[in-house]
């Protein structure tokens, strides 16, 4: 464990000192701050990994320092009625060489890295009450699978969003509609139509089999401290199996931030169930799970959290998973960050395995839109 | 019925409709949504009762940090026009309420997107190539341009030309307001300057570089702020130079603002005699009696005076 810690706080350290040294401020030529240029920003998530089962004298292969995720992003608005929003994200993958390779050590450059468009898309900007989105985007479905890796509250996925929507989630083509319902609080109607390429739920073998996906959220005001989120979704389209695959998900998150002090402390507590069914699959045709966490602000810079999740298929055709983390993270700026996760999944009809993770998190470029 | 008696029934009931809401809307408000409260207390001046206005941010709130809560989203939606400063300052959280709000009048470039910051002169442009390792820079120059009271008369006047924009008929009523309040700040400028001149004090060291252009039109100089770089809070090293320096220089002001903890201010006071305190609202509501912009500047110049009473 003192490893872990060690590798948390130097990275802290040299986090700090990069900060404290004496800014050169040199004026250097050029820099328009007037420009055509799309807003351009990359962020980068580097994560060091080690996770092990109990009892296990060694630990699990895939560990280590690595390269987690790097996003180059472009947004602009290409004209009075559209903006476009393109981001390209480079992270390790498998070669196909190096897969069927059984024996030996695989080297770096037979990993090789993959470079994907994880959203490309344009959306309206002069219609009133509604967005229309075109392109490759994250779906509407749930809290989780709307954020980018570099905004999620830890630093993995919740584990029903992984078993049931992918190791990415649910990133489709195809066209959207969210509707600014008039109402005295915040109600937004999202519809989506999708290709439904997803292999983990759809995959259907025909082209003209669209899935569908629908999303409402409610937010609630209430005071201007304190706010309430509620959600409720669900995705629906012909699976490779030739049947239909259908998930509905509900998620709540509650925020408190002080309209005094704010700068220094708040909270957030939020949970997100799904539940799935990819009917004709004979491994976890079923599945459901929910994760719920509370992320505490205890000091301008600082944030300690916890999670539970429990993921599993109804019918008992596969164990359960239940899984505890905590997490400390430290952000010297906006746009900078490292956080600390200690995990430990029990159940699945496995041993505990316990996963420590490290993750450095940077953005540079055009300023990143604040969360909510 | 035959189909064309239908449709000509529509029709008619359509214009009615049609004639009936633009009776309506000539007689309503402005609905105006702006990014601060001070440009909030500026509008509704210049507004009087044909405006209804709201401020995003609170008056006690780091307006460089807002949340893009969906509730503002909804606000958004409904507003006319939407003021903000620009020059960066809120960069970070406008942008994404505006794309959510799904109304067309408010997009930059439109009449209802009005950003002030351009319209005076301001203070601390970066010139050239800007990093973030000197923190969180505005290039286009600080931000904070509401605290001169002179500059807020000529944000009165850019106010009231869009407000008479969008709403013809009282435009020479917005810019009669807006000749009132710009005078009024005038004169009350020079009172103020005299009150800060017979303090003696010359040199304010104040938290982040919020109060630069009050400290600009009153002569006062801000030798350090408390953080080391814009944005970053203060560390230990950089609280010994400012202890040194107000030795050195017989510095016997800082200035808080109120959203940023006073604790490391507090213990500079320990160590430098005759230093003091004051924590300020650097925003109309950042306190409660704070109702008017002329009420903000009048409490700062009672804080270097020492006569601010907090409530």
């Amino acid at each position: 464990m003192y490893r872990y810690w060690s590798v948390f706080f130097c990275s802290i350290f040299s986090l700090s000192v990069a900060l404290t040294a004496e800014a050169q401020s040199a004026p250097i030529l050029g820099g328009a701050v007037q420009s055509m240029n799309p807003d351009i920003s990359v962020s980068v998530l580097t994560l060091y990994k080690q996770s092990k089962y109990k009892g296990a004298k060694k630990t699990e292969a895939d560990g280590g320092f690595s390269l987690q995720e790097t996003e180059l992003q472009l947004a602009a608005n290409v004209d009075p009625y559209i903006r476009a929003s393109v981001l390209l994200s480079i992270h390790p993958a498998e070669s196909p060489e190096a897969s069927t390779q059984t024996t030996g050590p695989v080297s770096p450059e037979e990993k090789g890295s993959a470079i994907e468009p994880e959203e490309v898309y344009l959306e309206t900007i002069a219609i009133p009450y509604v967005t229309f989105k075109a392109g490759r985007f994250h779906t509407a479905l749930g809290r989780h699978n709307l954020l980018h890796a570099h905004s999620y509250p830890f630093i993995d996925a919740p584990l029903i969003s992984q078993r049931l929507l992918g190791a990415d989630g649910l990133t489709e083509t195809g066209l959207s509609a969210a509707v600014l319902v008039p109402a005295p609080w915040y109600l937004e109607a999202t519809v989506q139509a999708v290709q439904g390429d997803s292999t983990a739920l759809f995959a259907s073998e025909s082209s003209s089999d669209l899935a569908s996906i629908y999303h409402v959220k409610n937010l609630f005001e209430i005071s201007d401290s304190t706010t309430l989120d509620l959600g409720l979704s669900g995705a629906s389209g012909q699976n490779f199996y030739n049947k239909r695959s259908t998930v509905e998900g509900a998620d709540f998150t509650f925020k408190w931030r002080p309209v005094q002090g704010g700068k220094y402390t708040s909270v957030i507590f939020a949970g997100e169930y799904l539940q799935g069914s990819v009917r004709g699959r004979e491994e976890d045709s079923k599945l459901r799970g929910f994760a719920s966490w509370l992320q505490y602000q205890c000091a301008e810079r600082w944030w300690v959290q916890a999670r539970t999740e429990e993921a599993g298929s109804p019918d008992g055709t596969s164990a359960k998973q239940h899984k505890q983390s905590a997490l400390v993270s430290f952000f010297p700026s906006e746009f900078s960050g490292v956080r600390l996760q200690y995990d430990r999944i029990t159940g699945g009809g496995k041993d505990p395995l316990d996963t420590v993770l490290v993750q450095g998190n940077l953005v540079i470029g055009a300023h990143p839109a604040h969360s909510y | 019925m035959k189909i064309d008696t239908i449709i000509s029934k529509m029709l008619t009931q359509l214009s009615m409709i049609g004639i009936l809401g633009l009776a309506s809307m000539a007689q309503a408000e402005v609905s105006v949504l702006t990014t601060v409260s001070d440009l909030n207390a500026i509008v509704q001046e210049v507004g009087g009762k044909e405006v209804k206005s709201e401020s995003l941010c609170k008056g006690s709130q780091d307006p460089h940090y807002v949340e893009p809560k969906p509730s503002f989203m909804l606000k958004a939606n409904k507003a006319d026009l939407m003021v903000s400063i620009g020059l960066g300052l809120e960069i970070g959280w406008l942008p994404s309420i505006i794309q959510g709000a799904r109304n067309p009048k408010i997009q930059p470039g439109q009449p209802g997107f009005l950003e002030v910051g351009r319209s005076v002169t301001t203070l601390e442009v970066q010139n050239g190539k800007v990093t973030r390792a000197e923190g969180d820079v505005h290039p286009e120059g600080n931000p904070h341009i509401t605290l001169d009271p002179i500059r807020a008369g000529e944000l009165a006047q850019t106010i009231a030309k869009r407000l008479g924009e969008i709403d013809p008929p009282h435009a020479a009523l917005y810019k009669s307001r807006a000749d009132v309040l710009q005078k009024r700040l005038v004169d009350k400028t020079k009172g103020w300057g005299e009150r800060i001149s017979k303090t003696g004090v010359k040199q304010v060291v104040s938290f982040h570089k919020t109060l630069t252009y009050f400290f600009d039109r009153f002569n006062l100089q801000n030798p350090m702020i408390l953080e080391p770089l814009p944005g970053v809070p203060p560390t230990a090293k950089h609280t010994m130079e400012v202890i040194e320096r107000a030795k050195a220089d017989k510095i016997n002001l800082i200035m808080v603002e109120n959203f940023f903890d006073a604790t490391v201010a507090n213990r500079i006071a320990k160590d430098v005699p005759g230093l003091r305190v004051e924590v300020v609202p650097v925003s109309v509501d950042g306190e409660e009696k704070i109702r008017s912009i002329d009420d903000l500047y009048e409490y700062l110049v009672s804080a270097i005076e020492g006569k601010a009473k907090h409530g």
